[in-house]
């Protein structure tokens, strides 16, 4: 049996860290069944949403909606699964929580009555907080996809972009906090590629400063945190590790078949 | 550089997809997540120090409850070959590094070591990672439940129970004050029953230790960890917290144990501050559940505002249970004599209704002085009008029977509303047209609640006794 000592391992502190983020999917769920707990389940859940604003706002947006009122739907919708603890309902065992989360907002959308009424209520519910920036950011994204034909492939491409971009967020701050933010600029197209093909360790070692036995060590960590950056983000919207790859292979097949 | 598709959109020069706005390619980005897993490998076990987390029979990790930033697990003590309850709790981002941190949770690990009580969850070892990323420590494994648990599946408890379970956490909390320890999270799902009724208090002190810094919650902040519910209003950052906040913590937990809600429910930290230190306490909610008047002036006291008008210490709290449980015991005592008592005035009221039978004047007198003590019976106990209900029981039978032709319609509703209230004494039942039309015990029969069918039994077998 492979075991990963906590005390030993360094190289799976990036992964032990992220067995527990704050705003777990199956948190949502657990807490959202609690009576006790209600407050626990929202607060997760707010922030969950958060990271997932930009793909909701575009699938609204693909059904015709201006921009404000997308913006206002995308904000309602968040209001109305908060307020009506849909989440309580989610099945931990089958939901993953893009298909949740998807699966609600066409309800959502659907209902014409229900959404009404939550707009005319709208100022009295618990809105997450809009920036300016992510919602320009939100309908740039969008503007970018909108030929796609297929509103679910849109929805799920606008859902990779969330994806990769909470899990670089992320991990830049953590190099940033290591004082490593440079090193991270200098390194970042090894991960996520680009238009130039990336210069050879040499060359860089030769830039840096450092010796390329050092570089490739640098490129090689970075990959391997990157790594687990984004399966700690999955990890938040899945039930299990396995579905961690599940739904990675899920969404590589929708770019794939662009 | 990189190559321009037919549209203008460029693409990533290793995997020739279409890189995004921001100049990055998504498929690459993806697909770096999916490396060195194309090999099915047996899960790995989770570590920590001496502790190894125990898994399923599917390779998950054995979870025995999670918090907001902490997961507790099921883990063998490879040492010592023990099951253990190991909590791991991710230190917030900002606290890393912190020697201060550091040494606060260091502090309290080693007060909560050394607490060994019989009512508290023993800690055996605790530890931070190298990284500073996580803090662990191992407990006492207890079998058992949670109080939150058991409230929910089988209810609210009675007054009883509820007092035996406080006195237990009141122990464990004058050990703790030995320890100058306190818990900062005294709530349901920190409290263990087990099979014995023994209770076990977990957690003490070290989740916060390490998640609340700054030796208070920073609402304004977010960084309110674990469940506000419960909390007292100071460590929303109104003062210091001391040993009366857990007094306050405990309230609320007594108050959750006897009516299965919290007296301050929210949906956002704000509405739950907001309620704690401006709406009164809902004590209706404890008089629908019959908690004793000494009890809910006791929960009163605890769930003060005001931190110098609880009880100063938990020695203090113990003190006023144990007067509380000798007065509930004086009062199961009484009952004894009011049964007595009772019976003495049910076999007089009988006595009256048989020598009335035959004189409807009497007769009438006897039902509108029922009718009287009937309107009054909402503000008496239920039992001690059981005298005169009983009473009516018997009358109304012969009325229907067309024995008495004299009554009132008045006085007959008034015994309608009381014959209700004898065989629905909490309401239970939402209409209560049909008792209008009662004509015959059957139909009551099969109206009432099992406990007023005994309670019916009863009394006939009582009636056929003494006639």
């Amino acid at each position: 049996m492979k075991t990963v000592n906590a005390n030993t391992r360094a190289e799976n502190r990036q992964g032990r860290s992220d067995l527990f983020p704050s705003t777990h999917w199956s948190v949502v769920i657990a807490a959202g069944r609690s009576q006790a707990e209600p407050e626990l389940a929202g607060a997760a859940l707010a922030k969950l949403c958060q990271v997932y604003w930009a793909p909701l706002y575009g699938f609204v947006r693909s059904r015709g909606h201006t921009v404000h009122d997308a913006q206002d739907l995308t904000q309602s919708f968040f209001a109305y699964v908060l307020e009506h603890k849909v989440y309580a309902r989610a099945d931990r065992q089958k939901g993953r929580f893009r298909s949740f989360l998807l699966a609600s907002l066409k309800n959502f959308l659907a209902d014409a009555a229900d959404r009404e009424r939550t707009l005319k209520r709208g100022g009295a519910q618990i809105l997450l907080p809009l920036h300016e920036e992510q919602a320009q950011e939100a309908e740039s994204l969008f503007q970018t996809h909108s030929g796609m034909s297929n509103e679910d492939r849109l929805f799920d491409r606008s859902w990779a972009e969330a994806l990769v971009a909470a899990a670089l967020e992320r991990l830049w701050a953590d190099y940033k906090r290591e004082g490593k933010e440079q090193l991270f600029k200098e390194l970042r197209m090894f991960v996520a590629g680009g238009a130039d093909p990336p210069p050879t360790y040499a060359k860089l070692a030769d830039r840096l400063r450092i010796a390329e036995s050092t570089l490739r060590s640098h490129v090689t960590r970075l990959r391997a945190r990157y790594r687990e950056a984004l399966r700690a983000e999955v990890r938040r919207t899945v039930d299990s590790e396995r579905q961690v790859d599940q739904e990675l292979r899920e969404l590589l097949h929708v770019l794939t078949e662009m | 550089m990189g190559t321009p598709l037919a549209s203008g959109v460029r693409v990533c020069s290793m995997c020739g997809k279409p890189l995004n706005t921001k100049g990055d390619c998504l498929a690459c980005l993806l697909r770096t997540g999916l490396e060195e897993t194309g090999v099915e490998t047996k899960p790995a076990v989770l570590a920590f120090g001496d502790f190894e987390i125990e898994q399923h029979a599917d390779g998950s990790c054995w979870e025995l409850g999670r918090g907001a930033i902490s997961v507790t697990y099921l883990a063998a003590d490879k040492v010592l070959r023990r099951r253990v309850a190991l909590k791991v709790i991710e230190v917030p981002a900002a606290a890393r590094g912190s020697q201060a941190v550091r040494e606060r949770f260091l502090r309290e690990a080693r007060a909560a070591a050394a607490l060994r009580h019989p009512n508290v969850a023993a800690v055996f070892q605790f530890g931070t990672s190298p990284d500073a990323t996580h803090c662990f420590y191992a407990m006492e494994l207890v079998e058992g439940e949670t109080l939150a648990a058991r409230v929910r599946r089988d209810g609210p408890l009675n007054a009883k129970e509820t007092l035996k379970i406080a006195i237990q956490i009141t122990r464990a909390l004058m050990a703790a004050a030995a320890h100058d320890l306190i818990h900062r999270d005294l709530k349901p799902s920190n409290i263990m029953l087990t099979g014995e009724s023994e209770v076990k208090v977990i957690d003490f002190g070290l989740a916060k230790a390490i998640t609340d810094a700054g030796g208070e919650m920073d609402l304004t902040h977010g960084e309110f960890v674990g469940t506000p519910t419960f909390a007292s209003p100071e460590q929303f950052g109104g003062g210091p917290v001391d040993a009366r906040s857990d007094i306050y913590a405990l309230g609320g937990t007594l108050w959750f144990a006897l009516t299965g809600l919290a007296p301050h429910p929210g949906k956002t930290l704000e509405e739950i501050r907001d309620r704690k230190t401006r709406d009164g306490l809902p004590v209706a909610q404890l008089i629908a559940r019959n908690v004793p008047e000494p009890l809910v002036k006791l929960l009163r006291s605890t769930l003060a505002i005001d931190p110098a008008k609880r009880p100063a210490s938990a020695r203090e709290l113990m003190e006023a249970l144990q007067s509380c449980c000798r007065n509930l015991t004086r009062r199961i005592g009484a009952s004894s004599e009011e049964t007595a008592l009772r019976n003495e005035a049910f076999a007089r009221a009988l006595t009256d209704a048989k020598a009335c039978a035959s004189d409807p004047e009497s007769l009438r007198a006897l039902f509108d002085s029922a009718a009287r003590k009937a309107s009054a019976i909402s503000k008496k106990p239920f039992k001690q009008n059981w005298a005169y209900l009983q009473t009516m029981l018997r009358l109304i039978r012969a009325y229907h029977r067309g024995e008495y032709h004299q009554v009132s319609d008045d006085a007959l509703l008034w015994i309608i509303a009381a014959l209700n209230y004898l065989v629905d004494p909490f309401d239970l039942i939402p209409d209560k047209t049909p008792f209008l039309g009662l004509v015959d015990d059957a139909h009551v029969v099969e109206l009432v609640t099992d406990k007023t069918r005994r309670t019916l039994d009863a009394f006939m077998a009582w009636e056929t006794a003494t006639q």
